[in-house]
């Protein structure tokens, strides 16, 4: 599903040249779930807009289901992003104008969608009463708690129906109870639906409860497994 | 969800941020179409003014000084005869004024008016009046008029034997009538949107005033004819007296003579009938002030020039110095052939001066004074001698001493009336007596060869109206074209708000771009869900889009109201009181052209700071927020700067070459963009991490320094607006006129001169004439004035800034231009190449040219040349021939005129009439003078101006324009204000948490503000620094002489209150946004 091999990222300042990432190798079958800690600052929300086609690697190669999306052009990064990739982000950047039933679809508004737009609907009303949102669905981003934000925020890493999930530290700013919540669902919609998780975490007892945790040191990833 | 309803859920979500950019968008619209709907109205106005000065005439047929029949008219269908004459018109209290157009009519006159208005009811003493006159002296009908009106001589008062000069007219009626400007009530010649005072009355009336029964001297035509067509259909039906000539049998010599009621035939005329009539002689019949010979002297007689071979009695082989006297004469004088005679005759000399001038002869024969050497009809109908009774009663026109004449003269004038005493060769007398008008009184021709009927068909065969000086013009062109082109207010107004909407579309941008960085997590949110950015990129167009067209949609509205405040403006300018001028009007072209430029304008910039923020990768965006995604435009920056520079230096360097306001606009457009080009480099510089940012010392300088150029976009609008704003304010408050003190100066716009006089009725003979010492006619209160210089007031328009229209032949203005090289009046201050700068100069160059110096001003915002450039004119004749502009005068009285050289004038208009123009010195208590002056010449219908007064009120225009500019910079300076005051406030806003960072560090509030001061005061600073700079740079070549310490202490008090204001903005905002810290930074 995911091979990455000998990736790198190096950033140009006025001052000098930062190499964040370092010859990197990741590969994932799908319907894994891996974690990746790591301190601030060592790359790992680098490697994860990596893996979303949100940057481009200074080398090596990201193949996902076949395709190397390093070497993609915009317009095919987003319509990858739009199609297989679903993103969950710390701040669940909910768009505060729309309702969160108009922020699950917002991925529609790509317009290259063939599904009618009823079916996409259905889904997300669907998905949105799986993550325990289906009374909230007219209400706008500021009338939820952060709970509900993310949970939002998951229905619509999930509504185009992604092979892969990338979530950059999704329970941050929750509280350990809330924390829980959002990783049963995360895996439980690993387990019913066969979706590839990646998390970026900083809690420990979350990047354990993924089946490949990794840690992010000197810019590449090293197995937090140890074979016995 | 669709994209419109994302579109419309942005909008609604964000229409607090989105407010500014509507209202901003709103005022760059209203600027800008307001200018738009100003330049509309003024044509809109003019034209309907050219309508109402014209109305349906479509081509006239001119003769000013030049009369023909007003039953001309009558073989002319569609056309309407007018005499038209100039007075002064006089209520029975007293008031009076000048320059009023008298107009004698025909009812047919009515039936040329744009409306459809029933004719007033006219009779010899039944006028009607126009508006204006009824304005200026305060009339109604039924009140009681009088007119004074200097009656027109038969040939121009200057020619000699025109007969006497002033001969003043009195006419008493009563106001029937008040004519409305759409009734013919606004008719007027001259291209100008003022009305001119105008009386209406019977043509017969007028005409028999003046003793010129059936004449006038102007023929409209309201037919769809073309010039040339209009001149055909008039030589066709004219007559002999149409040109101003008549055939005379001359029975006692077989012959018919070709004669004409100028006393001189027109050299062109006469060379036409000559050539078309080869057995015609020319005779030319002169008087002599004496004929002398032996000690004995016979004063004032006839003396005839003539073709000795075609004169019947006179020696064949009289030679060019001899001369044949009849009997009567030689016995006066005691004189046999052999004897010497002297003739002495007045000639004129320069500056139209009567000189008396003799020669010699040698007497070759005597001749009986019998038979055709009796014939009175030697004698042309000399005005003032013809009619008289005795010799003592001539009223010629000359300085003649009538107590010389002798009981024998009478005595021969009772018998034999003007019978030549002596002839001379022809060739000697037209060398003697020529002058401008003519060389000949009359031509004959043998009456068996030539019956009167053919002779009068060949005649007329040969002439045309031009020859007589008819002039037929296209009037509804000309009318047309002066409206269609006038003044390019719309232009002048746009390049006055260009840096206010250039700063409007800034700020509006600026603001807009707010709200996409605002916008940043949303748009790299997008982007991460698979969003194209191009999409993105339109759907925030789109939102810009919504709220732009709706912002100028409001602007266009405003602009309504802010059209009507300029026009208030202009109205100050160019209306001299009554009804408002200016009639709004905003054409759909203008409505839509520039709603649809400014929504252009604004959506091309918008897009390009939207584009940059989009072209990041969506990492970055997500992760910036609302801070601002800068590129290093340092190295960019750092040649715009020098080049900028390079680019204005060279603009100021070339002001001579290119238009000296287009100079000042690209210098000082280039200085603002080098000024912020630095500011741009200066900010990078401290932003970018080097030694000096290594350094331990980090003061609340080096901060606020910091903080300027962490959001430099918005850092370097704020910056440019206030600093173009500044600029305008100070650079056109630089070009405020003063001044008026220094008007004893022969250097300074008045010459020297104190008085502009202008006459209604002219004054003829140059002032420098023994005779006509006193021009005019001040008597007594002569020594009240210094010396006078009379101007001749010739073909054109007034091209000053009073005069709206499209000029492009300027008035001319002739005069003695050695006195002005004597007194070395005013400044010339440029030349074409090769001509000197001296008034000589203008009595120089080719004889078919005439040349002009012209108030520098006139030049180049109404003309548009330079010199060395030629404008062509018709001549008394019809003929084209150029006008060479030799030179320019720094800001003078002649504004608006072409000041040429009177003899080289005169050589192209022969017929010109008197003077009408008049600068006198003055060196006694100038208001009491003007006073006395009014006072004593109430009856030539003068007005009297002080050259300091007519100063003062053109320079009352420009500053009228410079008020506006200045206003337009002070919204620029008010926008960038406010522009500072919203950064400012959008950056505290902004920066909260940092605050209270800061205040958890433990940084005191005096300090935390101290830092936020600096950079208020940073960006105030630069932008000060910039506008100033830039626009002292750039007005150095135009800073004007006089009035340098007023100009700079306006410079300073403009700083200062633009200081001011900024800093006022920035503490509404400072004060207003800037909260103590919340005790924990993630509140």
């Amino acid at each position: 599903m995911i091979s990455v091999q000998n990736l790198s990222k190096s950033y140009q300042t006025p001052g000098e040249t930062i190499q964040v990432l370092t010859d990197l190798n990741l590969s994932l079958d799908p319907g894994d779930t891996a974690s990746i800690v790591g301190p601030s600052g060592c790359g790992k929300s680098t490697l994860l807009n990596l893996l979303g086609a949100l940057d481009r690697p200074s080398s090596g190669s990201i193949i996902i289901d076949g395709q190397d999306i390093a070497s993609f052009t915009d317009p095919q990064a987003s319509a990858f992003r739009n199609h297989s990739l679903g993103f969950i982000f710390q701040q669940h950047h909910l768009l505060p104008q729309l309702t969160v039933l108009e922020n699950v679809l917002i991925p529609r508004l790509a317009g290259d969608w063939s599904e009618p737009a009823s079916t996409t609907e259905q889904r997300a009303r669907q998905l949105l009463e799986t993550v325990g949102l289906s009374h909230r669905l007219n209400h706008l981003p500021w009338q939820l708690s952060g709970g509900e934000k993310l949970r939002t925020a998951v229905a619509r890493a999930l509504i185009n129906q992604p092979k892969l999930i990338l979530a950059d530290e999704p329970t941050g700013s929750l509280d350990p109870t809330s924390t829980e919540t959002i990783a049963d669902l995360l895996l439980t919609l690993n387990q019913t639906q066969n979706v590839t998780l990646i998390v970026v975490t900083h809690n420990p007892d979350l990047a354990r409860r993924m089946a490949k945790p990794f840690e992010l040191k000197s810019g590449k990833l090293q197995s937090l497994i140890t074979d016995h | 969800m669709t994209s419109l309803s994302f579109i419309l859920g942005g909008l609604r979500h964000y229409r607090t941020a989105y407010l500014g950019v509507l209202l901003g968008s709103a005022l760059g619209a209203m600027v800008l179409l307001g200018a738009l709907f100003a330049g509309d109205s003024v044509k809109s106005t003019l034209r309907q003014i050219a309508e109402q000065r014209t109305g349906k005439t479509t081509i006239i047929l001119a003769g000013g000084e030049n009369f023909f029949r007003a039953s001309l008219s009558d073989s002319l269908p569609d056309s309407s005869p007018i005499l038209q004459l100039r007075g002064q018109v006089d209520r029975p209290d007293g008031r009076s004024t000048g320059q009023v157009n008298l107009f004698g009519i025909t009812p047919t006159f009515w039936s040329f008016a744009p409306s459809e208005t029933p004719a007033p009811s006219l009779d010899e003493r039944t006028w009607a009046i126009n508006r204006e006159l009824a304005r200026t002296l305060d009339l109604n009908p039924g009140d009681t008029i009088t007119i004074r009106l200097g009656k027109p001589g038969l040939a121009s008062r200057d020619a000699p034997l025109s007969g006497e000069p002033e001969e003043l007219i009195t006419l008493r009626g009563t106001i029937g009538e008040i004519r409305p400007d759409d009734a013919m009530g606004r008719f007027n010649l001259q291209a100008s949107q003022l009305p001119a005072p105008a009386i209406f009355l019977p043509i017969e009336r007028l005409a028999e005033a003046i003793e010129r029964t059936d004449r006038a001297n102007l023929l409209l035509f309201k037919s769809d004819l073309t010039a040339d067509q209009a001149t055909a259909k008039i030589r066709q039906s004219a007559q002999l007296p149409d040109y101003g000539l008549s055939l005379l049998e001359i029975p006692l010599s077989n012959a018919v003579e070709i004669r004409t009621d100028r006393i001189f035939i027109p050299t062109l005329v006469e060379e036409k009938l000559r050539k078309q009539l080869p057995q015609a002689t020319p005779v030319i019949t002169y008087l002599a002030n004496t004929i002398a010979a032996n000690d004995r002297e016979t004063p004032y007689s006839m003396v005839t020039g003539a073709d000795p071979s075609r004169v019947s009695f006179l020696p064949p082989d009289l030679s060019n110095n001899q001369i044949t006297l009849n009997s009567w004469q030689a016995e006066d004088l005691a004189a046999k052939p052999g004897d010497t005679v002297t003739l002495k005759y007045f000639t004129l000399a320069t500056g139209n001066q009567l000189v008396e001038k003799s020669s010699t002869f040698t007497v070759k024969s005597i001749v009986p004074l019998e038979g055709p050497a009796a014939d009175k009809l030697w004698m042309p109908e000399f005005p003032g001698i013809a009619e008289a009774d005795n010799s003592a009663d001539w009223t010629p026109g000359l300085p003649l001493d009538l107590t010389r004449i002798r009981e024998k003269d009478e005595t021969y004038w009772d018998d034999h009336r003007g019978t030549p005493k002596a002839f001379i060769h022809y060739d000697t007398a037209q060398s003697m007596w020529s002058n401008r008008w003519g060389n000949t009184t009359s031509l004959r021709l043998p009456v068996a060869n030539h019956p009167l009927p053919d002779l009068e068909k060949q005649i007329l065969s040969t002439l045309t109206p031009a020859d007589a000086g008819l002039l037929v013009r296209d009037l509804a062109a000309e009318s047309r074209l002066a409206a269609s082109s006038p003044v390019d207010i719309a232009g002048l107004f746009l390049s006055m708000s260009f840096f206010l909407i250039l700063s409007a579309v800034a700020l509006t941008a600026m603001l807009f771009r707010f709200n996409v960085e605002q916008r940043n997590h949303e748009s790299g949110l997008l982007a991460a869900l698979g969003i194209p950015a191009k999409k993105i990129l339109r759907w925030r167009l789109a939102e810009g889009l919504a709220v732009i067209t709706l912002g100028s949609l409001l602007g266009t509205i405003l602009a309504f109201a802010y059209t009507r405040a300029l026009l208030t403006f202009l109205e100050s300018i160019w209306n001299r009181g009554g009804d408002a001028l200016f009639r709004f009007h905003a054409a759909p072209t203008s409505i839509i052209g520039g709603l649809l430029g400014f929504i252009i304008l604004m959506m091309l910039t918008i897009r390009w700071v939207t584009r940059s923020q989009a072209k990041r990768a969506p990492s970055l965006r997500l992760e910036s927020g609302i801070e601002e995604i800068t590129r290093n435009r340092k190295s960019r920056a750092r040649w715009i700067a020098p080049t900028a520079a390079i680019a204005g230096f060279t603009a100021l360097a070339a002001s001579q070459a290119i238009a000296p306001q287009s100079a000042f606009f690209v210098a000082g457009f280039s200085f603002l963009i080098a000024g912020l080009a630095l500011f741009r480099v200066a900010g990078a510089s401290c932003s970018s991490p080097s030694q000096e940012r290594l350094a331990p010392s980090l003061t609340p300088s080096l901060l606020a320094r910091l903080n300027i150029a962490r959001r430099p976009t918005r850092s370097l609008v704020v910056v440019g607006s206030l600093a173009a704003g500044l600029f305008l304010v100070v650079s056109v408050t630089a070009f405020q006129k003063h001044g008026g003190d220094d008007w004893k100066s022969p250097k300074s716009p008045t010459g020297g001169f104190a008085f502009w006089i202008e006459t209604t009725t002219p004054i003829h003979r140059g002032s420098n004439s023994e005779s006509t010492a006193d021009l005019l006619q001040l008597g007594e209160q002569r020594s009240q004035l210094g010396q006078i210089l009379p101007f001749r007031i010739g073909t054109g328009d007034d091209a000053s800034c009073f005069n709206l229209n499209s000029v492009t032949r300027p008035r001319l203005l002739a005069t003695d231009t050695s006195v002005l090289e004597q007194r070395a009046s005013f400044t010339i201050k440029s030349t074409a190449p090769g001509i000197a700068p001296s008034w000589k100069s203008l009595r120089e160059g080719k004889p078919e040219t005439l040349r002009a110096f012209i108030d520098e001003t006139t030049l180049l915002w109404v003309l548009k040349k330079k010199p060395g450039d030629l404008i062509d004119y018709t001549d008394e004749q019809g003929n084209t021939f150029p006008v060479e502009i030799a030179g320019t005068l720094t800001a003078s009285v002649f504004q608006g005129s072409f000041v040429v050289d009177e003899q080289r004038y005169l050589n192209r208009f022969p017929s010109a009439g008197g003077h009408q123009l008049f600068l006198a010195d003055a060196s006694t208590d100038l208001t009491k003078t003007r006073e006395i002056l009014q006072r004593s010449l109430t009856d030539l219908g003068a007005t009297i101006t002080t050259t300091t007064d007519r100063i003062a009120a053109f320079n009352s225009v420009e500053n009228t324009y410079i008020s506006i500019f200045n206003i337009l910079g002070g919204l620029g300076v008010i926008l960038g204000s406010a522009g500072l005051g919203i950064v400012t406030a959008r950056n505290l806003t902004e920066r909260r948490n940092e605050f209270s960072q800061l205040h958890q560090l433990g940084i005191p509030r005096p300090i935390v503000r101290s830092v936020i001061t600096r950079e208020i005061r940073g960006l105030i600073l630069w932008a000060v620094g910039i506008g100033i700079v830039a626009a002292i740079v750039s007005i150095i070549p135009s800073l004007p002489k006089t009035g340098l310490l007023t100009t700079l202490g306006w410079i300073a008090t403009l700083a200062l209150l633009f200081l001011l204001t900024a800093t006022t903005c920035a503490w509404i905002a400072l004060r207003t946004t800037f909260r103590p810290p919340h005790p924990s930074p993630n509140s």
